[in-house]
């Protein structure tokens, strides 16, 4: 009986065959082949990021260790594969990934450990914008960065829309929901934050404002206003007449969605992108007025020059040396009285135009009271800064 | 240590105050002596157009400015304005501490706690510190000021003309006299206060 067993027993034992796969915490073991005898595989994780566990396989299996290059730490936080080493030796470093599993065939002649190193990782939310640039950028090619980490975060100042009449300009931005910090608004260009610690997740606001171009097409004299604009604001309009001649070309209307079409300067609410045209009509009166003096001048000359005939032959008829009173008066620079009276007039009314914005002026800020943003005590204050600086 | 642009940002800004914070804002503490002190720095800043000193606001909230009185306000203002971050401390020399609201509009917030961390959220209207108690500094008045003088002229000139009370030629100097000051005025109020204008000007 002894014997008939002790044969049997090999056998019995040559039979066993073992096809496992399982899984265990993140980490999975493939069991290829078949065993007689088993060996230890110890996973550790360096700074206790992760359980630690022994894996027991076939001697002489083909093992290969499956490992999540990402795993939650806490609610803001997740750990990262940096390197590995084998039974204490050197790190081997791990390629950064944020998503996946990391794979390793291990030798299972005896019993070996694995280490793994993790990175601790916190992300940074950007709010405002898609398309952001990180300096340094993400070892994981997210928004997820090592702890103690120095980021700077870097955005344009304008984002041009498509149909180039609208696009976003930068006015500010805010930091873990702090008030927005206002900037200067630049028309190219990248802004970039300050160095931003990496000590926990952090979310980060870019304030873009919505601008629309108004474009104002003029043929003749000058206008003012074209360029671009917040949504919502009031963009002021103004032309002003070229010094054109003989033929002068006179504002005469805007031709758009204006507050008021008729006057040269007006404003329009930027409710969208826009194009206005200013209006032009033809005054003749420079070219009348050159044709009236250069008529004027000839039959000027002709009567002059036929009084001095006149005069010559009777100076020579008479012998009269003496230049008769009337004659000088005729012969003397005459000042047309229209013309003086004109510039008299004309000066006056300079003066008091310059009276006027001064009074209106100094009258406006009663408005600021209206508005309730200055006290009665302050506008007498201004109104007496202002009287006094006009006088300077 | 503060200079317009900084008096201006103070006042363009929201300043966001959690819930009891917000409180000393409150007419219904209208008594209380942190709603008090609030409106004393608002309006002697103003008249100031700086930070100001705990004499001057104790001689304005209690009309004596004794050290007992002095105290008071020092205490409540580190205990309840500096933490909730209404008020700024300045030490201008080491006898020489004077205060500053750090903003003159605050928005009620509430306190969020999520997957992502604390966030907080806006509650109600945006509060005011009167108008009138604003550090809005006199340059942006007169420039505003002689704006509207500006275009009050340039209508009056435009109505003379239709009128036939002014010659063309004068016509035209003055209009192209007034719209290069005006743009000139314009492009300055853009320049340094256009949010400043935004917010009290329209």
């Amino acid at each position: 009986m002894e014997t008939k067993l002790l044969t049997v027993l090999p056998y019995l034992a040559s039979v066993v065959l073992l096809t496992v796969s399982f899984s265990v915490f993140g980490h999975d073991c493939i069991k290829q082949a078949y065993a007689d005898s088993t060996v230890n595989l110890t996973i550790k994780f360096a700074n206790e990021t992760f359980q630690s566990n022994i894996i027991n396989i076939g001697n002489g299996e083909k093992y290969t260790l499956s490992q999540e290059y990402s795993w939650v730490r806490d609610q803001t936080s997740r750990y990262n594969l940096q390197a590995y080493s084998i039974d204490n030796g050197p790190y081997v470093n791990i390629p950064r990934v944020a998503r996946g599993n990391f794979t390793l065939d291990v030798p299972t002649d005896s019993n070996h450990e694995v280490t793994f190193l993790a990175a601790i990782q916190y992300p940074i939310e950007i709010v405002g914008i898609d398309s952001v640039s990180f300096t340094p950028p993400s070892p994981t090619n997210d928004n997820w960065f090592d702890i103690n980490s120095d980021e700077q975060i870097s955005v344009p100042y304008v984002i041009q829309s498509d149909d180039k009449n609208t696009r976003e300009q930068l006015k500010g931005w805010s930091y873990d929901g702090e008030d927005a910090q206002q900037i200067q608004r630049l028309e190219s260009g990248v802004f970039t934050t300050p160095q931003i610690h990496v000590s926990s997740s952090h979310s980060i606001n870019f304030v873009y404002s919505t601008q629309y171009y108004l474009n104002l097409i003029s043929e003749y004299g000058h206008v003012t206003g074209t360029g671009w604009y917040d949504s919502g604001t009031n963009a002021t309009l103004s032309s002003i007449s070229s010094d054109d001649f003989p033929i002068r070309h006179v504002f005469s209307g805007w031709n758009g969605q204006v507050l008021d079409q008729s006057k040269p300067i007006t404003s329009v609410v930027m409710g969208g992108p826009m194009t206005i045209t200013a209006n032009w009509t033809v005054d003749y009166t420079p070219m009348a007025i050159l044709g009236a003096l250069v008529v004027g001048g000839v039959a000027g000359f002709a009567i002059l020059y036929k009084k001095r005939r006149t005069k010559s032959s009777q100076e020579t008829l008479f012998t009269r040396p003496m230049v008769s009173e009337s004659a000088k008066a005729e012969t003397a620079p005459v000042e047309d009285h229209s013309t003086v009276s004109a510039r008299v007039s004309d000066n006056a009314y300079s003066k008091e135009i310059d009276d006027y914005v001064i009074q209106k002026s100094i009258d406006s800020l009663d408005l600021f009271e209206a508005l309730g943003v200055l006290s009665k005590e302050k506008i007498a204050k201004i109104k007496e800064n202002m009287a006094k600086r006009e006088t300077d | 240590m503060v200079n317009e642009e900084d008096l201006v940002n103070r006042i363009v800004k929201i300043k966001s105050l959690r819930e009891e914070c917000f409180k000393y804002l409150e007419s219904s503490n209208q008594g209380m002596l942190t709603r008090q002190l609030i409106y004393s720095i608002a309006k002697l800043t103003s008249e100031k157009m700086g930070p100001v000193k705990l004499a001057e606001i104790s001689q304005d909230v209690f009309s004596i400015s004794d050290k007992s009185k002095q105290d008071t306000i020092r205490l409540t203002i580190e205990k309840s304005l500096l933490k909730c971050g209404m008020v700024e401390k300045l030490k201008y020399a080491p006898n020489d501490v004077r205060y500053i609201l750090t903003g003159y509009r605050f928005q009620k917030t509430k306190k969020i706690e999520s997957f992502r961390g604390d966030s907080s959220d806006p509650v109600g209207e945006v509060f005011e510190i009167p108008r009138t108690s604003w550090p809005i500094p006199d340059d942006y008045f007169i420039l505003r000021a002689k704006k509207e003088g500006h275009v009050e002229a340039l209508k009056k000139l435009h109505s003379d003309y239709d009128s036939g009370h002014v010659q063309k030629g004068t016509y035209e100097i003055l209009s192209h006299k007034l719209n290069d000051n005006l743009g000139r005025l314009t492009k300055k109020i853009t320049t340094k206060y256009n949010d400043l204008d935004e917010l009290v000007g329209k």
